[in-house]
């Protein structure tokens, strides 16, 4: 909003019309930016990676509870009046007198609220995203009832004096990619509920979203041509050796002669006939035509080959990514499918 | 944006909490409210409160059947709510089928913002100052249950909300009385509402009815409180306060008649003061008459009055709530201002009075009081007072009735026993029948004084009727005929002796309990004093009180739109000074871990080394350790507190103290 006043009080003709270069330069220029900021009502994230909400930057306004708390002090004024009722009248400017001071507390619930923003766990596509910020309260005097909003699912926690606090909020992710949250809201109506103060603010923190994972159903269009089903079809693979068991492993792979033989649990390690011991998800191999669909069901191979623990590569248009497993492998993958252009 | 919080279930502490506050706060009410919408109201609160223990939800049908019951109760007793009373009973009936439905926190507050409302109609009826005191502590409930109902937890803190609702109360009182003494004051209502007349206000009546029992002079209730800043307080004898004057009679009854002065001409006021004159300024209760009472004779004029021709001070409407005026009065006096319509009606009788004794009464009189064929009013009057006195008339606050035709007739020879009214009437008509003007003055006699607050209060009882009659050379002059029977004849213990102390006060007599006496005296008359100030600077502050005040601080130059801007400016400074000045502490107040290493660095400071702005805590116990290795752990242990202190979630008051205790103890060479 702000910054769209912004723009239309810049676009001058004579800038417009004869220097569109230099217009654009001074837009992205210091000078520019530094404006921008502070015209902007929004509290950013400052050099110390924290934010500040200051005193410029929260709005405040009454609430319908609020007007009507005003209309009964009009209504109350008109009575003592026509009644000429005196004490009335102190009653009436005793109310107001409240609310007012009710609304100095309600800005005062947000004035200097320290926020630094958190990391996000990445999610899969459809799953929601978890935003966490730490909340401190600098001062020696309750902050309560505050409300902190992102996406649709608004959390409201009290703040005791000198305390911080870890909150999180939920997005619901439709896409995959970096998530960037949309703008936060903090807000207050404590006290009495009349007044509503509220701040934005913009934290930095992406959240990566890998892409949705197929229904394991659909992995028959990888996996027909691939690896099929291992656990059945063992026949199909050649014996490469024995390695230690690690959790998770199948428990027919488990080699139950060496076992008894006192060698220790080891696990027979088999791999795809051919030059290679390792799987190779291809992108041109995935039977599916939207590139989205795709995207789903390399990330569920991914998934069900890490959970087997078998080493595999990915190979991707423009993105190649060597043979592996492991915790750290599966995360490069996932990163790669949900960043995929 | 949407407050999540509102929609949540209200817990069954914050309803039953909001409905027992509620049902305190419309108790006083019993003593006004016709029973029957009371009860509705316990009902449904009652329903409710069971319901709610329970964990019914009202159905809707119910509620609605509620409605109409409760609201067909109200009309059925008053009609439609227009007026102060039927619109009372409406609005606790509206607050109890709120009560009823209400499940959430937003209807828990709305509940309580009608419990504001039901405050302020207390002042339709009540304005002393034990009702105030408990409507302030229930507004202070009502805040701190609305604040309690804004919290996230369903038990929140509270203690910590008590503080908050006094810290928002506190805050609000400057404004509210800046704001109360200057918001303008309007002499009239905003529109025509229906009078208050169905309140019955006691007052003494305009009229005067010879026989008629008089019940108004056993009300203890106050007429008014005067009060004289200069300390200079009349005599008892002098303590007449001038009501209204009495010219016509039917031989029973006296009224005031038409005005004896053409309202568009001045009043020509020939007076000449021989004595002291007394400034006081006068607390009136409401009496729903025209007339303002003042010691004796008027000398100055409030403004908004009307001074009649026979120098009494009216108003155009009747007072219906508290005013109060300043006056200055003369009690010793040369009063000549008469007109012809006075000296005409100032002698007229009604037909049947003069009964042949009484004639014969009267020419023996008359006799009596001329000398060398001049016939002397002064000496008449006198006359007629010995009569009363030397005769046996009683005063009584009982008389027997008079039937006869003649009222003055009968009283005079028959039954000999009467009160004021009897007596003044009679002395006025035996004035007349004399061919001297005379009239009836209706006003107050007496009154307690209260030296502490250098007042005199007048009671209902007080009322008092007497006479004056004119002489050319002397002007009108005030004749007391019931003070004229001989004192053994007062039958009542009203004390008529123009002494100052009233009925009702407990007299101890005995040495031992002479202090707790003294002790009761005094506690009586600081508590008047208390009521006075509060009645002249609350409850009576009006139109013409705001006028004084707003001239003696200069702003009377003000148009009243201008004065509210002025107010509310000023407030609105008020409430932010006041509320910085609450807050200043807090800024000051830092965070205890900061505060701590703060007295740290002083100390590395005093060795030579000073942080630098923008140094973090630990870059900085880094470069420390490199100059006193022999301190490194000590650092280490500080920096480390401190930067979980500071830095950390949770508040740590061990850590603190911790911090506290190794800041101390660290010692540098």
């Amino acid at each position: 909003m702000h910054r769209q006043i912004f723009w239309t009080t810049l676009r001058f003709p004579s800038l417009q019309a004869h220097k569109p270069r230099r217009r654009q330069r001074l837009l992205n220029g210091r000078l520019i930016n530094s404006l921008r900021q502070s015209f902007s009502r929004t509290a950013q994230v400052d050099a110390a990676g924290e934010i500040t909400i200051t005193p410029k930057q929260i709005y405040i306004l009454p609430t319908r509870f609020g007007t009507g708390f005003a209309l009964m002090i009009v209504a109350m004024l008109i009575g003592s009046n026509n009644y000429g009722i005196n004490l009335g009248f102190m009653l009436t400017f005793l109310l107001s007198g409240m609310g007012l001071s009710a609304m100095i507390q309600t800005w005062r619930n947000l004035v200097h609220l320290e926020i630094t923003p958190g990391h996000a766990e990445p999610v899969y596509c459809g799953e929601m995203a978890e935003f966490f910020v730490y909340v401190h309260n600098r001062r020696p005097d309750n902050r309560s009832a505050l409300q902190l909003k992102v996406g649709e699912n608004p959390v409201a926690f009290d703040l005791a004096g000198n305390q911080g606090l870890r909150v999180s909020c939920q997005i619901h992710t439709a896409k995959r990619g970096l998530l960037s949250p949309p703008r936060w809201t903090v807000c207050s109506y404590f006290p009495l509920g009349l007044f509503c103060s509220w701040a934005y603010f913009n934290t930095m923190t992406k959240c990566l979203v890998y892409p949705k994972p197929a229904a394991d159903s659909s992995l028959d269009a990888l996996f027909r041509r691939q690896i099929g089903d291992d656990r059945k079809n063992d026949d199909n693979l050649d014996f490469q050796g024995h390695r230690k068991y690690r959790p998770g492993d199948a428990p027919h792979r488990i080699d139950w002669k060496a076992l008894a033989r006192g060698r220790g649990c080891l696990v027979k390690h088999f791999a795809k006939n051919g030059d290679d011991n390792a799987v190779w998800l291809e992108w041109f191999d995935v039977m599916a035509d939207d590139v989205e669909q795709k995207l789903s069901i390399l990330c569920r191979a991914v998934i069900e080959l890490s959970r087997f623990d078998s080493p595999f590569g990915l190979s991707l248009p423009g993105t190649r990514i060597a043979p592996d497993c492991g915790p750290e492998h599966k995360k490069t993958c996932l990163t790669a499918l949900a960043i995929f252009k | 944006m949407k407050n999540q919080l509102d929609n949540v279930n209200a817990s069954t502490r914050q309803v039953v909490r909001a409905a027992l506050l509620l049902a305190l706060i419309v108790a006083p009410h019993s003593l006004n409210i016709h029973h029957t919408t009371l009860l509705a109201f316990t009902f449904i609160v009652a329903w409710k409160l069971f319901s709610q223990w329970h964990r019914w939800m009202a159905h809707r049908w119910l509620a609605v059947v509620l409605a109409i019951i409760g609201f067909s109760i109200s009309i059925w007793q008053y009609g439609p709510p227009i007026g102060r009373d039927p619109g009372v009973s409406f609005l606790i009936i509206l607050l109890a089928l709120k009560m009823l439905e209400s499940r959430t926190r937003r209807d828990v507050r709305m509940v309580l913002l009608l419990g504001y409302f039901i405050v302020i109609t207390h002042f339709l009826y009540f304005n002393g100052l034990p009702m105030v005191a408990f409507l302030f502590v229930m507004v202070f409930a009502l805040t701190w249950s609305m604040i309690q109902s804004g919290h996230v937890a369903a038990r929140p803190h509270i203690k910590s909300d008590i503080r908050l609702a006094a810290k928002l109360l506190v805050q609000a009182i400057p404004f509210a009385l800046l704001l109360f003494f200057l918001f303008p004051r309007f002499s009239g209502a905003l529109w025509l509402l229906q009078s208050r007349s169905d309140q019955g206000t006691t007052g003494m009546s305009e009229t005067l009815t010879m026989g008629a029992i008089a019940d108004l002079v056993e009300s203890d209730e106050i007429a008014f409180t005067a009060t004289f800043p200069d300390q200079l307080v009349p005599p008892a004898s002098a303590r007449y306060w001038r009501g209204a004057v009495l010219w016509d009679t039917d031989g029973r009854k006296w009224i005031k008649g038409p005005p004896t002065h053409a309202f568009n001409q001045p009043v020509r006021i020939n007076l000449i003061n021989t004595g002291d004159s007394y400034q006081h300024e006068i607390a009136l209760q409401p009496n729903d008459k025209n007339w303002l009472f003042a010691l004796d004779i008027p000398v100055s004029q409030p403004p908004g009055s009307i001074l009649s021709p026979e120098l009494y001070l009216y108003q155009n409407s009747p007072s219906r709530s508290p005013a109060s005026y300043t006056i200055t009065s003369s009690s010793q006096y040369l009063n000549k201002t008469i007109n012809p319509a006075q000296r005409r009606r100032g002698v007229n009788l009604a037909p049947d009075t003069l009964t042949p004794r009484l004639a014969q009464f009267v020419s023996t009189q008359v006799a009596a009081s001329t000398i060398n064929q001049k016939f002397d009013p002064i000496r008449y009057a006198l006359g007629i007072l010995t009569y009363f006195n030397q005769n046996p008339f009683v005063y009584s606050l009982r008389p027997p009735r008079l039937l006869s035709d003649s009222p003055v007739d009968e009283f005079m020879f028959s039954t000999k026993t009467g009160f004021c009214e009897h007596y003044a009437s009679s002395f006025v008509t035996l004035m007349r029948a004399a061919n001297i003007p005379a009239r009836i003055v209706l006003g107050y006699l007496g009154g307690e004084h209260n030296p502490i607050a250098s007042q005199i209060v007048v009671r209902q009882s007080d009322a008092h009727a007497w006479a004056e009659f004119w002489s050319e050379e002397r002007g009108w002059i005030r004749a007391d005929p019931t003070a004229a029977i001989a004192p053994e004849r007062i039958e009542n213990p009203i004390d008529y002796s123009l002494s100052t102390g009233s009925a009702g006060a407990v007299i101890f007599d005995s040495g031992e309990t002479a202090f707790f006496g003294k002790l009761l005296q005094q506690t009586r008359w600081y508590s008047a004093y208390a009521a006075q100030q509060w009645q002249r600077w609350f409850v009576g502050f009006d139109y013409r009180r705001q006028q004084s005040l707003l001239k003696n601080i200069g702003l009377d130059t003000f148009n009243p739109q201008a004065l509210v801007a002025l107010a509310f400016l000023a407030g609105l400074v008020i409430l932010t000074g006041s509320a910085f000045l609450f807050y200043r502490g807090d800024q000051n107040r830092q965070d205890p871990a900061t505060r701590l290493y703060a007295r740290y660095c002083k100390k590395l400071e005093k060795q030579g080394v000073t942080r630098k702005q923008a140094e973090g805590p630990v870059d900085f116990y880094t470069r420390c350790a490199a100059l006193f290795p022999r301190e490194k752990s000590k650092l280490q242990t500080i920096t480390g507190l401190y930067v979980r202190l500071r830095y950390g979630c949770e508040q740590d008051m061990n850590g603190v103290k911790q911090l506290k205790h190794q800041i101390r103890a660290l010692r540098l060479p």
